[in-house]
């Protein structure tokens, strides 16, 4: 059976990245995430490129599976992977077909995004829950930390996708019933209990440690499903570019949040808020190449408030926190299923990956 | 154990009603977007049992799947079950990606 034949298993994610590393040890890295998840597994990263210790070369961060049933992220980071190795090692482009006209990377494009540039992909956040909804129940969103539990099985697991540092304690912090998540872990027809404190999750400490560890990391992607969407800052409420002390971090607005249309709104400077739109304006270039319809751009706001997101996290660190590099962020909402048919979801796998490709080439400009 | 999980499509231009129904019923909301008019499509699943009061509501509601575990149990089908990466005696081939190489 050749490896595009069906889902990875958890399993298999976790080797076919030790695999390529072996095949391509001059433009790839594996990475050891430090938390090994509840049920023991030990997750790795994998960087294609020349290698982190060069200061002078920006990092892209990509992570998938996060949330447990959204199988397809896993894929798309394996095989982007993949196919820039493959092509450079054989100085090929690579090429994507859809309905669409389809979209090319030259050879020296391809050589350019390893030379020039660090990719890290991170397939699989959530082993333990991506494991569990391919074996048991297909549509756990959760990971598998039993904690808080008390010894329901129902109440087992944490939305890692709401467990980040990031207005974590949206009960002080937004404005009542705006924000969607849940405080608490026997909320399992929502499936959003946020966890026992900010980042309290392995999960989440590993996407936060690859922030830490590697402050090249200047973008980054959390690739979710679904609804063929693009996503940039902010999930909190709103955007505005105006008042800098309106933001996040001060308390004045405690409890104003995650209200539309009123007079919070997250401050994000104009220049930052128009590179986040243009950048997310090419992902989606590529994608269209491939699939005609192409996907929507537009705050996370946009469709509700969040709090405690990778992408608002990973967004906000460089003012959350004295030194830290500056961090965008963003969410790809892929498809129209959470596991859709294997044969579907193979286009899916080819559009996006043009779209991140498209991303890698858009940062170098 | 098993719960019998509805997949619906929920449309309405209310949003304040919207944002309370997902909030009071705890909907696990999947995809959602706003089509070019700001009207709302999500899709959401849900007991069977809930279907009924979210009726009454006068949110527009059409059931998609009404085995949403059933059909993702045959999706479960189609994840590999062995492993084609394995590190036993040879090493194993690396993947090769949905790009083609040209
Ligand atoms: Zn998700």
């Amino acid at each position: 059976m050749s490896n595009l034949d069906s889902y990875l298993s958890v399993n298999e994610v976790e080797d076919s990245i030790a695999a390529l590393a072996q095949a391509y040890p001059n433009t790839c890295q594996l990475i050891k995430l430090p938390n090994p998840t509840t049920e023991g597994r030990i997750c790795h990263a994998l960087n294609v490129g020349r290698g982190l210790v060069d200061s002078s070369k920006p990092a892209a961060l990509f992570t998938g599976a996060v949330h447990a049933r959204e199988w397809g992220g896993s894929e798309i980071c394996v095989y982007l992977a993949s196919d820039i190795l493959e092509a450079y090692e054989r100085k090929t482009g690579l090429r994507y077909e859809g309905d669409g006209e389809g979209k090319y990377f030259t050879a020296d494009q391809i050589r350019s995004i390893v030379d020039n540039l660090n990719v890290i992909v991170f397939p699989c956040v959530n082993p333990d829950g991506r494991n569990y909804s391919q074996t048991v129940e297909p549509l756990w969103r959760r990971n598998r930390n039993p904690t808080e539990s008390g010894g329901n099985p129902d109440c087992i697991g944490v939305d890692l996708n709401r467990n980040y540092n990031f207005l974590w304690d949206f009960p002080n912090l937004f404005f009542p019933n705006t924000v969607r998540t849940s405080a608490d872990p026997c909320d399992w027809l929502s499936q959003t209990y946020r966890g026992s404190a900010p980042s309290s999750e392995r999960e989440t400490q590993n996407v936060a440690w690859l922030l830490d560890n590697y402050p090249t990391i200047s973008w980054h992607i959390d690739i979710h499903s679904y609804s063929q969407l693009i996503l940039h800052c902010w999930g909190d409420d709103e955007n505005q570019s105006v008042d800098p002390q309106m933001n996040f971090a001060n308390s004045a607005y405690d409890r104003k949040r995650g209200k539309k249309n009123d007079d919070y709104k997250e401050y994000v400077p104009a220049d930052d808020l128009s590179s986040c739109v243009s950048l997310a304006d090419r992902i989606n270039d590529g994608i269209k190449a491939v699939n005609s319809n192409g996907y929507t751009v537009q705050s996370a706001f946009g469709l509700y408030a969040t709090s405690g997101s990778g992408q608002d996290y990973s967004h906000s660190r460089h003012n959350a926190l004295p030194g830290k590099n500056k961090v965008f962020g963003f969410t790809i909402e892929f498809g129209t299923e959470f596991h859709p048919p294997w044969e579907e979801m193979k286009s899916v796998i080819r559009e996006i990956d043009a779209g991140l490709l498209e991303f890698c080439l858009a940062v170098q400009e | 154990m098993e719960k019998k999980i509805l997949r619906v499509k929920i449309d309405t231009k209310d949003e304040n009603a919207f944002t309370r129904l997902v909030l009071e019923e705890h909907l696990d909301m999947a995809g959602e977007r706003r089509d070019k008019d700001g009207k709302i499509v999500a899709e959401a699943y849900m007991l069977s049992t809930q279907l009924e009061k979210l009726r009454e509501s006068g949110i527009n509601i059409t059931v998609l799947d009404e085995d949403a575990a059933k059909t993702g149990r045959q999706r479960q089908k189609q994840v590999s079950s062995v492993n084609r990466f394995a590190f036993g005696d040879r090493s194993p081939s690396p993947p090769s990606g949905f790009g083609k190489k040209v």
